[in-house]
């Protein structure tokens, strides 16, 4: 067996890329770290195994992650089925209504629009979890300045995307 | 700046329609330090991790933290590199060290004489230029003799040059040399002292096994026949024997 496969080269990429994003989003669920973690190195084990099948890896790790967080719900918890399924997917859009809804599907498209998948990755970690430009470089192998740079760039895209939908002025969202 | 305060607008419309999740700084802090034990933890689950990987881990994680973007195997690269690097730096030193130590000048000790029977004995330093190209192991090591403002560098290699000349020649190439640290059992401890016009060479054949001195043997002439002196001194040497 060689002493590095392609494999290892390819899940080690993935995995310092989305490891902070699962890991985050898991805390964000459950509220403990430690749980947080255990789930994210199940959902990261599960991706090893399965890594010459997937496609889409962040889609594929967003299904798994619900789907860990199901059984833990359902297993750890003893929540009953149905619960710990709304618990796992719960979709927040549901919780807007009328035009606000609307407007937060157009606002999860534009952001979904974001092609390069590092920059995807800069998204979630710094609007989303509150990383600062420092924190996030470190996790994908970039200086804070080269982070806000493309932050930046990443905004600009948003903003072209909401711009084509007719909303001229983010401030309008307000 | 208007970028900035479009990147502050976007975040408050993220905020609104609940986008965001902020992470205590903690969290993100306990996240960091823990991503690199959780992926060797799912590297020896599926028995991939090995030291070689351990190491191209540790590179790539450090690449990360300041700022460079490399993977695995770009990491493995500049490990085996930094490790060559490494290889050679410590190959060369060894050498170096190794090579300084064996070539180190050494001196023989001389027992001193019986007072009054030998002129103007001193301790003969023998650090000796390492000029010869020997064939075989010297007979005769010829140290060199001091020099001063009278006996200069080209005077004292006049006289090593023709004793050096005369045993080569009557005993073979390589009989000769100059480099203390050879396994020659002879040695010739050479003196030179000049007195007005004249020059004085002492010359002292050593047992070099036991320090003893052999024979002295002594030439005093002008300048001009330093190198016949020299050969008769290297003439008496030889027929000794």
């Amino acid at each position: 067996m060689p002493l590095l496969e392609k494999k290892d080269v390819l899940f080690t990429g993935v995995y310092s890329d989305y490891y902070p994003v699962v890991s985050g989003a898991l805390y964000t669920k459950i509220g403990n770290s430690q749980v947080a973690e255990d789930l994210a190195q199940e959902v990261f084990l599960a991706l090893y195994a399965a890594f010459d099948r997937v496609e889409h890896v962040r889609s594929w790790l967003f299904t798994t992650m619900k789907n860990v967080l199901y059984d833990h719900y359902r297993v750890a918890m003893n929540m009953p089925e149905e619960t710990a399924y709304h618990e796992a997917h719960d979709d927040i859009t549901l919780t807007f209504v009328n035009g606000f809804r609307d407007t937060r599907i157009i606002l999860e498209q534009a952001v979904e629009s974001v092609p390069d998948p590092v920059d995807r990755v800069l998204f979630d970690l710094i609007a989303v979890q509150n990383h600062s430009y420092q924190e996030a470089g470190n996790h994908v192998g970039l200086s804070s300045r080269q982070v806000r740079y493309r932050y930046g760039l990443i905004n600009r895209h948003i903003q072209d995307h909401l711009g084509a939908r007719g909303i001229k002025s983010i401030e309008d969202l307000l | 700046m208007k970028i900035d305060r479009d990147m502050e607008l976007l975040q408050k419309v993220l905020e609104k329609y609940g986008f965001t999740a902020p992470l205590p700084p903690e969290v993100r802090k306990d996240i960091y330090k823990r991503k690199r034990k959780i992926l060797v933890d799912i590297l020896k689950k599926y028995g991939r991790y090995n030291p070689f990987i351990a190491g191209a881990l540790a590179v790539f994680f450090f690449m990360k933290a300041v700022g460079f973007s490399l993977t695995l195997a770009q990491s493995a690269g500049v490990l085996i590199l930094a490790g060559a690097i490494a290889a050679a730096t410590v190959t060369s030193g060894v050498y170096y060290t190794v090579t300084r130590v064996l070539n180190r000048p050494m001196s023989v000790e001389l027992p001193s004489p019986p007072a009054g029977e030998i002129k103007n004995e001193q301790k003969t330093s023998t650090a000796a230029p390492r000029e010869a190209i020997r064939l075989a192991p010297p007979a005769y090591y010829i140290a060199s003799p001091e020099t001063s403002e009278l006996i200069t560098p080209i005077v004292r290699d006049k006289v090593k040059a023709a004793l050096f000349s005369v045993i080569t020649r009557a005993k073979g190439p390589g009989s000769a040399g100059y480099a203390p640290g050879a396994p020659a059992p002879l040695g010739i401890a050479l003196n030179i002292e000049k007195t007005g016009q004249s020059f004085t060479i002492t010359a002292r054949l050593i047992d070099r096994a036991t320090s003893r001195i052999l024979h002295i043997y002594t030439e005093t002439g002008p300048e001009n026949s330093l190198e016949s002196m020299s050969r008769k001194i290297a003439n008496d040497i030889l027929s000794r024997e």
